[in-house]
């Protein structure tokens, strides 16, 4: 091993260990709050999505109900309206995951 | 050509028909659904906030301590994290006599307004929620703390109103949502204190059904604060959905 090789391996653990050490400075108790606000955030998050697709599901099957209805009624301008009305829901839905 | 355009004409009107074809009790659905998932956005955005509040307080404690115990690294990588939730550490914290600057203060606040019946009205300020009640409710404060807490719906609370906006110090920082609606045939001299609080149009001359949010402070100058008029039915909500999760 040369000797510039060895002070290049030198170079780079010094900096490995300063890197290390900035995040290490962080405070326990502090790394321990954000990651519990994280966990928190996530958990609102993922809560308040299922509970918007429970909610876009319930109407989907609202109106699904209300186009066999129609149908039934021979009221075609409603069902089409409606049936229009869920594709565009279907897109945004698609969109919105998507995303 | 004129029969291209006639079979456009018809093509057009049939969409047109179709999308205010919908039947009443389809209308009713979606609007109810629309409505549940602003509440949903909302209470997230709302939840999120607070959660967001107690963590500054916590780490904002842990500045302090690790300033105290001259643990420099310590309480600069927490400062450094502060400002990633728009926190500038550096600044001294202020005090219980004195209000947080207002860019500060607008980040902590939370509001929604629905005028339907029944209607939403939801003020949190640090992520304490205030009481609200049917009509317009009024949140200010000054001096670091909370100086006014009412609701007011009637043509008597109106005239409260414009007592207790009257008698706010220049510059306490004020909240207004409205909750349903208030009665008609208010005095135009309330009209005034909207603008006096940084409002521009103010919650007195709406449709019906219209919510409406007010974040702006004493002597801020017509138009000068944030000023939000939904449309009938419809909620809206300080913080915005799309905006509330974003540090």
């Amino acid at each position: 091993m040369t000797m510039t090789n060895a002070l290049n391996r030198i170079l780079v653990l010094a900096l490995v260990l300063a890197g290390g050490a900035a995040a290490e400075d962080m405070p326990e108790d502090a790394k321990k709050a954000i990651a519990t606000f994280e966990t928190k955030k996530r958990d609102i998050d993922a809560k308040a999505a299922a509970a918007a697709a429970k909610e876009r599901e319930g109407l989907v099957k609202e109106l699904n109900k209300a186009v066999e209805r129609e149908t039934k009624a021979h009221h075609s301008a409603d069902a089409l309206a409606i049936k229009d009305y869920l594709e565009q829901l279907q897109k945004t839905t698609v969109g919105a995951k998507k995303e | 050509m004129r029969i291209f355009l006639l079979i456009l004409l018809i093509l057009l009107a049939g969409a047109v028909c179709r999308a205010s074809d919908l039947p009443d009790d389809v209308k009713t659905s979606i609007s109810l659904s629309d409505d549940k998932q602003h509440e949903i956005a909302a209470k997230a955005a709302a939840d999120v906030a607070k959660e967001r509040a107690a963590l500054i307080q916590n780490l904002t404690k842990i500045v302090e301590r690790e300033d105290k115990a001259k643990h420099d690294a310590a309480a600069a990588e927490v400062k450094k994290y502060l400002q990633t939730l728009g926190v500038d550490a550096s600044k001294p914290a202020p005090t219980a006599k004195v209000n947080p600057p207002w860019a500060d203060f607008i980040k902590t606040v939370g509001a929604s307004s629905q005028g339907t019946k029944p209607g939403v009205g939801v003020i949190q300020i640090a992520g304490k929620g205030m009481k609200t009640a049917k009509g317009l409710n009024v949140v200010a404060m000054a001096d670091g703390g909370i100086v006014l807490e009412k609701s007011y719906c009637t043509q008597t609370d109106f005239l409260n109103f414009i007592g207790d906006i009257d008698q706010l110090p220049a510059g306490a920082y004020v909240v207004m949502v409205l909750k349903e609606g208030v009665d008609k045939e208010i005095s135009s001299k309330a009209r005034k204190c909207f603008k006096d609080c940084g409002g521009r149009r103010g919650a007195l001359e709406l449709e019906a059904e219209c919510g409406y949010i007010l974040i702006g402070a004493k002597g801020m100058g017509a138009g000068a604060g944030h000023e939000q008029v939904s449309k009938p039915k419809e909620m809206i909500s300080f913080p915005p959905p799309s905006e509330a999760g974003k540090k």
